[in-house]
C-alpha cells in the first residue's frame, strides 16, 4: 500500500502541442511549493441510456469529459510555482499544464525515472482562504482536465 | 574494456544525443506569452507551426557611439 505523501506539482503556463509526455516533458516546469492537497486528475464518462422495449435499459460508452478538482495551498511568498498557478487561475485563458511527480530526490525532487502524471487544461476560481482566527493564510485554485492524463516518468 | 575503449572500436559508432531546442511561445492560444520549451530538435516543426519560434541567444554586443553613426 502506498500514500501520496512526498508528491509534488510542478506547473507550467502552456499546453503541449500533442497530449504525449514527450511534448509535455519540453515544456518549462515549475514547482508550486505550500500544497496541502494535489488536483484529482482523471476522466469521466457519460453513459447512453437505450431503454429498450424488452424491459430492461442497455448502455453504450458515451463521451469523456475531463476531472474538475480543487487543491488547496499555504500562501508562501515570491513562490515562482504559486505565482505562475495564481497568473493562470486569475487570467483571461487559464490555460495551465500540471505535473505531479513522485519523486525519489532530496526533499522529493524528481529524479530520472520517477513516476509522473501530466494533464492539460484550465485553471480558474482562485480564492484565497476566509480569515477567521482558526484558518492559516492560503487559498485554493480549480483545475478541469482538458485531455485525459498521461502517465509517465521523469525524463533524463 | 571501458567505453571510451568501446567507441574505440572499429564499425562501433556512437549514436548521437538528441538535442533539444529552446523555442519561446508567441500565441496566446498556447499559453503565456513567452513560455520557454525545450523540445527535442525532430519534434520542432511542429511546435514552429503553431506558434512558438526559436528562443533568440542573449547578446552582450554593445553598440558605440561610432557604430550609431552613418557616413
Amino acid at each position: 500500500m502506498t500514500n501520496f505523501i512526498g508528491q509534488t506539482l510542478f506547473v507550467a503556463e502552456a499546453l503541449p502541442t500533442t497530449n504525449t509526455a514527450a511534448a509535455f516533458a519540453a515544456l518549462t516546469w515549475v514547482r508550486v511549493n505550500g500544497e496541502l492537497d494535489l488536483f484529482q486528475l482523471g476522466v469521466t464518462h457519460s453513459m447512453v441510456e437505450i431503454p429498450k422495449l424488452s424491459g430492461f435499459t442497455t448502455v453504450d460508452k458515451g463521451a469523456g469529459t475531463g476531472s474538475e478538482s480543487t487543491a488547496t495551498f499555504e500562501e508562501v511568498p515570491s513562490d515562482a510555482g504559486q505565482e505562475d498557478i495564481k497568473n493562470a487561475a486569475d487570467g483571461d485563458s487559464g490555460i495551465l499544464s500540471v505535473k505531479i511527480v513522485d519523486g525519489s530526490g532530496a526533499a522529493n525532487a524528481p529524479v530520472s525515472g520517477d513516476p509522473v502524471i501530466y494533464a492539460q487544461g484550465i485553471a480558474h476560481s482562485h480564492v484565497p482562504n476566509q480569515p477567521t482566527n482558526t484558518t492559516f493564510q492560503g487559498f485554493s485554485i480549480s483545475f478541469r482536465q482538458n485531455a485525459p492524463t498521461i502517465v509517465a516518468t521523469e525524463p533524463a | 574494456m571501458g567505453n571510451s575503449d568501446l567507441r574505440k572500436l572499429p564499425g562501433n559508432r556512437v549514436k548521437p544525443l538528441a538535442t533539444r531546442v529552446s523555442l519561446t511561445n508567441t500565441n496566446k492560444a498556447n499559453g503565456a506569452i513567452g513560455a520557454i520549451a525545450n523540445p527535442f530538435e525532430s519534434d520542432a516543426a511542429q511546435w514552429l507551426a503553431i506558434g512558438w519560434t526559436r528562443t533568440l541567444p542573449e547578446t552582450t554586443e554593445t553598440l558605440t557611439p561610432k557604430d550609431n553613426t552613418h557616413d
